[in-house]
């Protein structure tokens, strides 16, 4: 009897651990994470990913790089970017803000997007992706397009993706472009986007502007290597659009921000974060520039001291003699003990780009428009934007040396004008795209190599590929030196 | 699985049907005429046979024509007695210890020492605690081979990490599962800062069980020993089993109540070396400069100087001189007071233990303390003839400040070691007085600081304000229910529980000071201040049901069966909120509430669950109580797998022969070799990942981190609200199996010379294959790891105990000395493909990794770039070395051996211990040499005219490697801007006294008319010294930032480990 309660004990634990535990174990869907999401909440997580590398690693380097800013002799945070000795290391943030943030929650907007019927998300993400493809190609030169983001076995299981020529790259970016285009043109009165797409607010005709715009930069940027194709591009982007469906004034594609914690411009959470070390101090490039030309931009751009804006020889940051030297102002989130600092925009693409991007294409005979005109709007959009007035524009390009369009000078002295103009209005605000179109094009041509360069009388010609992937990717091809151009970037 | 278990089946069945029978009473006494329970009785030729109860009695059938018993109990010889009348009382005699000591092994079954086929070491109460340290695990140190522990701050409070036969894992923290009367307790070591660069250890779990409470510590070292405990058994167990209410005393009293008083000093172990020639400045700059952290200024010349801040006209003057002592005056002298009763008894039906303990202890930095108030109640009675119940109960608070380490803001010791060589640190300590003060407001209302340094803190006032605190709430215990229907079986259900309620609150305060002296304006001192309150809530509840049967087949052999059904369950739920200094802040200094906040608050929550069921049998078959073999299996279902991968079996096997056994009475075994035993086993045992670690990504609530600060979601638009949710950068794959460790060993257990010499030695080997990694992924492949099976690591090794007693009069002088030997020698032996190493710590520059070919935890540094000759390439200008642009290997934590030596002298009542332990080879990182470089104080940058690097090279315009004789660097950039990670990799060797004490027990004819029944006082110590490699002038290399994780070797400016020396009182009623 006692061997049969026994023997049924055993039995019994066995069954119930075999068949009945089933249940029991059931218990490892890990319940700190959301299984589902709708479109509406991955949208606004890629551009705020987006808005951050923008607004911080590709804010600095540029704006370092397009001699808008330089070390403060005060501190040491980015000596590195002066002596020109960046490391892989360096990039391992803004790239994976870029990758594994941006792009691959663009492609879960896609797929969720679709399967929801949502197709104006699909434009959008599109739109952006291309637009993150660009800021990786233009600061890396070759990088995965056609093999990225497909990591997960259901997605392919690429966890090495091959990197694509450049060259190949511009290709995939204008024809994500197209896509995004055409799905908006076909969908645009259906499900709205709504406030969480914290860009244009789910405004189609602003995307599809944003649209054309970048499909013009995305061509203007080939004017060098392949100006075929550049002309080509841009015609035809004329004849669809009839060159009236690019961003003007006022409608920068933007991320604005507020004064509360967590939701402050990226910039200065990060100096915030640094103790509000006033790394970041006006380089004496820009600001002895614009002092001479009678710019009174360059009151808004940086901080007043002593009744002037006093910069710094580039690189000069063991100068003891420094003094007190001008900051970036709060309008750009370079103020590190002003809190308006939290309020500035990330600015992604801007009207006042647009206008030089038309004038430059109108130069070049690509574009249709006046020239003219279009240089000297885009001088209003960018006093306007950082709160000058129109009259204070008009005395500028009626006056100063850079504000008078040359038109009648050769096509160089045009593009000169142009590009020098457009670094001016990109000060500190869009330093990334101004140091990217200095390297297409050479202007503005005043720059001073960083007199701390380690690597001698040169300047930086793109970012070190990431640690992250030279370390981890079995496909990479190789780190590149500093000094390197980009395929694009074949003028002097 | 089931074929084990329908076996089992067939066994049980096998009885026999009761024939005609006298029944007999008896009873089983002890050296002191104290009934032994569950002592065995088998009545020879039949197979049948019981066990006695509580106080030592016993009834057993005898069938017609028997009428010789067998007894045997743990501990004792075996007793072979005729029974001619209807009674009988059998005394034992104990055996020696080391040879037939009783083990405790894995469900903590007692077993004689010579049944088991593999390795485990018995400690009992007077080994552990004969140096009174306040951790049990830490006690084990130096006292058994096969053992690697690392006691963190070797103190009350921090973590002691105990691995056995070497690191098996990547994802797990290898340490050892710690069981507390068969059940398996919680470890989790309760790390709350940021990161180990900003740490605050608040210990492990393991270390809170009562040192005083436990009766004996065993420790299983392979898998074989502890493969009954499945899952858990990977990385070996540590059995403590906790006193109970048998009063094993002469005295004719059953109820004994012991009290004893430690009271503890300590403090610190091991200070750096300074250098005492140069004070605050920077000869590069301002040669002067009152401000500095910097010792990097001009040559002493003790003429009187001013000092610090010109405040309201004043200012400070003192010689311009060295502060030898001056690290060493900032900390106190730590104290702790710690007073336990026990109360234990026994009566007819049942037993208790009672203890109450209590530890109060003030550490050595200002203001750190740690209480500890421990209720113990051990119960167990016998319901009726046939069931019996024990209740084991324990109660645990724990209320603790520590100070954070590493380069967090509140970092005391990081502000400590920046002091200039002539600051005198111990005047800082007032801080009313205004040139000491952070965060005075002047007349007009300005927040100021008058402290000298505007790049440091005062340590004193970092101390003071930068608050981190644990409360801990723990029960934990097991209620155990058997019935013994009959002489052959025992069945019982033990169910355990553990359940801790955790509350940790770091509290940073907010500040903006400027300084008083123009001469130090913009720099002025700012905090946005913070608070962090983390709560966490942890069940571990674990249910066995073991069927228990033994036979005595016939007279020669032997059966004692086990069969056993398991179910665990434990949760984790964690949930915390913060207000971020760095990116949000308080309003009102000093009051530290949520509502406080400047922005919205961080919070987060998290449950993580993880259950499994298991069924498990084992069988011990003997020959003549000489040869044994136990073979086992468990089946594991568990809750982290998926459906088709969670079952898995594991084997094993292991023999012993006490071969002396077959010399039985020869003069060879009686006078030289008095007992030898072979023993082997084999073993497969296997650890099912963490919780969610197969799961797909899912999404979350972004956070867009830059190089420091972030942006978070939801966005708090003024029109309203914008969430954002992120797919996940790291997916698992489905398919995840167990992680497999396959092991063997085999050994030998000699005794000599009438037991004057005794020794143990183990050969090992275990594979850990099937590695549940994270591997690293190109971001550009839209992730940044996967969770995949890959990877093997290896360890094999030797282990070697010695005893000898060389003098043991009749006069009861007794000297004993012993040691142990342990070489582990551990490789990774792959990894996935592609990936060479995997990092496990470190920060960027230096990574503490699992590398492939190298042993667990090698160190990657960048460091001196070098030539085919190994010759340090210099830049012929600067005549600096150039750095490597990759990190390159450093070696790794492993010791080359560890070893200890020890010994015990007893006469009259008189008892001294001294304990060695070393560890040799291995390295560790020291931050506390790059900051000391940094700034100046340490001994190493006393040396600082300019001068040829050693053996070096510089590139000539030629390309070739010219050698240089010439070309001089200037130490102040070397140590300044230049010195890379590597350079402050070191060697981790040292010897430590652990321990050494000195005990008098008080003659109990001294005691006749007191209340006492004994008395002992003595003196003792722990930690007490320590001797490093040459290289090391920086700090105890046991301790570390890494907590008792993986991530070892790590002195990220780690709180410094402590001496500890007290006297203790003990007495009993």
């Amino acid at each position: 009897m006692k061997q049969r309660i026994i023997s049924t004990i055993a039995v019994a634990s066995l069954l119930m651990a075999s068949s009945g535990c089933r249940k029991y174990l059931d218990v490892n869907q890990n319940p700190n994470i959301a299984q589902n999401v709708t479109p509406e909440l991955l949208l606004p997580s890629a551009q705020i990913q987006i808005a951050s590398a923008v607004g911080v690693d590709m804010q600095i380097n540029g704006s370092f790089w397009a001699q808008y800013w330089t070390q403060s002799p005060n501190a040491s945070q980015y000596r590195y970017l002066e002596q020109y000795a960046t490391t892989a290391s360096n990039y391992d943030r803004v790239w994976g803000l870029l990758y594994n943030g941006a792009l691959a929650d663009l492609r879960r907007l896609e797929v969720t997007a679709r399967e929801a019927n949502r197709n104006q998300y699909v434009a959008v993400a599109k739109l952006l992706e291309a637009y993150t493809f660009q800021l990786l190609t233009d600061g890396w030169g070759d990088i995965p397009v056609a093999e990225a983001i497909q990591g997960l076995p259901g997605d392919g299981g690429i966890v090495s993706p091959r990197y694509d020529p450049q060259s190949v790259v511009y290709d995939s970016i204008i024809s994500i472009i197209n896509q995004g285009l055409t799905i908006i043109n076909e969908t645009r009165d259906q499900h709205f986007i709504g406030t969480e797409d914290v860009i244009y607010g789910g405004d189609m005709d602003l995307w599809e502007r944003f649209g054309n715009t970048l499909l013009l930069r995305v061509y203007l940027r080939l004017s060098e290597r392949d100006p075929g194709k550049a002309q080509t591009g841009i015609q035809q982007l004329y004849a669809r659009t009839g060159g009236n469906m690019f961003l003007d004034n006022g409608e920068d594609a933007q991320v604005n921000y507020i004064s509360t914690a967590g939701n402050q411009n990226p910039l200065y959470a990060e100096m915030v974060a640094l103790r509000r070390t006033q790394n970041l101090v006006a380089s004496a490039t820009v600001v002895d520039t614009m002092l001479a030309n009678n710019d009174p931009r360059v009151f808004e751009f940086f901080t007043i001291v002593s009744g002037t804006v006093r910069g710094l020889q580039q690189g000069n940051f063991n100068s003891t003699t420094a003094g007190t030297l001008s900051t970036p102002s709060a309008l750009v989130a370079g103020q590190a003990t002003n809190a308006a600092s939290a309020e500035a925009p990330v600015k992604l693409l801007t009207g006042y780009e647009s206008l030089f991007l038309q004038a430059e294409a109108a130069a070049r005979n690509w574009g249709t428009g006046s020239d003219e005109d279009l240089f000297e709007q885009g001088i209003v959009a960018s006093f306007e934007t950082y709160g000058l007035t129109t009259a204070e524009a008009q005395t500028y390009t009626d006056s100063s040396y850079w504000g008078v369009y040359p038109a009648g000078g050769s096509l160089e002295e045009k593009i000169r004008h142009i590009i020098t103009q457009k670094w001016f209005s990109m000060t500190g605000n869009q330093g990334f795209e101004a140091w990217t179109e200095w390297r297409r094009t050479g202007y503005p041509n005043i720059f001073t190599s960083s007199v701390t360069s380690i690597i001698g009388n040169v300047f930086p010609q793109r970012f070190l590929y990431p640690n992250t992937e030279v370390t981890r990717n079995a496909n990479f091809p190789g780190q590149t030196l500093i000094t390197e151009k980009v395929w694009w970037d074949v003028k002097d | 699985m089931k074929k084990i278990v329908v076996l089992l089946l067939l066994l049980l069945t096998g009885m026999e049907a009761w024939s005609q029978a006298r029944r007999i009473t008896g009873r089983v006494l002890d050296e002191n005429n104290e009934g032994i329970p569950g002592a065995g009785i088998s009545v020879r030729g039949t197979g049948t046979g019981t066990v006695t109860d509580i106080d030592g009695n016993f009834a057993v059938d005898l069938p017609e024509g028997s009428n010789v018993v067998v007894v045997q109990s743990i501990g004792y010889g075996t007793q072979t007695i005729t029974v001619t009348g209807d009674s009988v009382t059998v005394r034992m005699v104990p055996t020696a210890r080391e040879l037939e000591g009783a083990v405790v092994t894995a469900l903590a079954i007692r077993r004689e020492k010579r049944e088991i086929g593999y390795s485990a070491t018995t400690l009992n109460a007077d080994e552990l605690n004969q140096g009174n340290q306040t951790s049990a695990l830490s006690a084990i140190q130096g006292k058994t081979a096969g053992v690697n522990i690392t006691s963190s701050t070797g103190g009350p409070g921090g973590s002691t990490r105990i691995v056995l036969r070497g690191e098996k894992s990547i994802s797990n923290n290898n340490n050892a599962l710690i069981v507390v009367d068969g059940i398996p307790i919680n470890n989790q070591n309760r790390l709350s800062g940021v990161s180990s660069l900003e740490q605050l250890d608040f210990g492990n779990r393991g270390n809170d069980i009562n040192p005083e409470d436990i009766e004996s510590i065993t420790v299983l070292k392979g898998p074989a020993a502890a493969a009954l405990y499945g899952e858990l058994a990977a990385f070996g167990a540590v059995m403590i089993t906790t006193k109970k209410g048998r009063a094993r005393t002469a005295r004719p009293s059953k109820t004994e109540i012991t009290y004893q008083t430690n009271y503890t000093l300590h403090d610190v172990l091991k200070y750096p070396d300074l250098q005492n020639r140069y004070g605050q400045g920077n000869v590069h700059d301002v040669e002067d400069d009152r401000r500095e952290n910097f010792s990097w200024g001009l040559p002493f010349d003790d003429q009187p100087r001013p000092w610090g801040q010109t405040i309201n006209g004043q200012q400070r003057v003192k010689p311009y001189s060295a502060q030898p002592d001056n690290v060493k005056s900032f900390f106190n002298t730590g104290r702790t007071w710690e007073n336990n009763v026990s109360i234990g008894s026994g009566g007819e039906n049942g037993a208790f233990y009672l203890s109450l303990n209590t530890l109060n202890n003030k550490g050595i930095t200002p203001n750190t303390f740690f209480d500890k108030y421990s209720i113990r109640f051990n119960g167990s009675t016998q319901l009726s003839n046939k069931f019996y119940t024990n209740l084991n109960v324990n109660y645990l608070h724990i209320n603790q400040r520590i100070e954070a380490s590493g380069q967090a803001g509140g970092s005391v010791w990081n502000n400590v070691l920046q002091t200039p060589r002539d600051i005198p640190i111990h005047e800082l300590k007032d801080l009313s007085n205004p040139f000491n003060s952070m965060d005075m407001i002047d007349e007009s209302g300005v927040q100021r600081y008058g402290f000298y340094g505007a790049y440091t803190m005062n340590p004193y006032w970092v101390a003071e304000r930068f608050d981190n605190r644990n409360r801990t709430d723990r029960v934990l215990g097991s209620f155990t229910v058997g019935f013994k229907p009959g002489e052959r079986w025992d069945i019982f259900n033990r169910f355990g529980g553990d359940v801790i309620a955790d509350r940790t609150t770091q509290r940073t305060p907010k500040f903006n000071s400027e300084p008083f002296d123009p001469f130090y304006a913009g720099l002025p001192h700012i905090s946005n201040g913070g608070y962090f309150e983390g709560t966490s809530n942890t069940q571990t509840f674990y249910n066995d049901l073991i069927v228990n049967y033994t036979q005595q087949i016939t007279d020669d052999f032997g059966v004692k069966a086990l069969a056993g059904h398991n179910v665990q369950l434990s949760r984790v739920n964690t949930s915390s909120a913060s207000i971020d200094p760095e990116q949000n802040g308080l309003v009102i200094p000093d009051f530290y509430n949520f509502s406080n906040a400047q922005g919205p608050i961080i919070a987060t929550n998290t449950l993580r669950e993880r259950r499994s069921v298991g069924v498990y049998g084992s069988a011990i078959f003997d020959y003549k109580r000489t040869v044994f073999l136990e073979l086992t299996g468990r089946n594991d279902w568990t809750s982290t797998l998926r459906q088709e991968n969670r079952s898995f079996f594991y084997p094993s096997a292991n023999l012993s022969w006490v071969f002396t056994e077959t010399l039985k009475n020869t003069p060879f075994r009686e006078k030289v070799l008095n007992y030898g035993k072979l023993r082997a086993g084999v073993a497969s045992v296997g650890a099912g990942g963490l919780e969610y670690q197969n799961n797909d990504p899912g999404y979350v609530s972004t956070v867009a981190e830059t190089g420091f600060g972030s942006v978070r979601f939801p966005l708090q638009y003024p029109s309203g609200n914008v969430s954002g949710f992120t797919f996940q950068n790291v997916y698992g794959d489905p398919n995840l199996r167990p992680e497999r460790t396959r092991a063997w060993e085999a050994g030998l257990e000699l005794s000599f010379l009438r037991e004057r010499i005794t020794t143990e030695i183990t050969y090992y080997y275990n594979k850990s294959v099937d590695q549940i990694i994270t591997v690293p992924l190109p971001p550009s492949s839209g992730y940044t790891g996967r969770v995949i099976n890959l990877g093997d690591i290896s360890n094999r090794g030797i282990e070697l105990q010695l005893r000898v007693t060389p003098v043991n009069t009749a006069t009861g002088f007794r000297w004993e000395l012993f040691g142990t030997y342990t070489k582990n020698i551990n490789r990774v032996d792959r990894l996935a493909e592609g990936v060479d190493r995997i990092t496990i710590g470190g920060f960027s520059g230096m990574a503490i990794t699992a590398a492939v070919g190298e042993p667990f935890g090698a160190f990657y540094a960048t460091d001196l770039r070098r030539d085919d000759q190994g010759r340090v390439i210099i830049d012929s200008a600067s005549g600096l070395p150039r750095l490597s642009t990759d990190l390159v290997y450093r070696g790794n934590y492993q010791p080359r051996f560890i070893a200890s030596w020890g010994t015990n002298l007893r006469y009259k009542g008189f008892t001294l211990n001294v304990l060695f332990d070393t560890k040799q080879g291995g390295v560790f990182y020291s931050r506390t040499k790059d900051i000391m470089d940094f700034v100046g104080t340490a001994k190493e940058t006393e040396n600082r005219t300019p001068q040829v690097w050693a053996n070096s090279v510089y590139v000539a315009a030629d390309g070739q490697y010219v050698q240089n004789t010439d070309i001089q660097y200037d130490p102040y950039d070397w140590f300044t801007s230049t010195i890379p990670a590597g350079q402050h990799v070191v060697d981790a060797s040292y010897v430590k006294l652990r321990e050494a004490s000195l005990y008098y027990t008080i003659p109990s004819n001294l005691l006749q008319r007191t209340p006492f029944g004994s008395a002992s006082i003595g003196i003792y110590g722990n930690n007490l010294f320590i001797w490093t490699a040459k290289e090391n002038m920086y700090a105890d290399p046991e301790v570390t930032s890494g907590g008792a994780g993986n991530e070892q070797g790590f002195d990220f400016s780690a709180r410094p480990s402590l001496r500890n020396y007290g006297v203790t009182l003990r007495v009993s009623f």
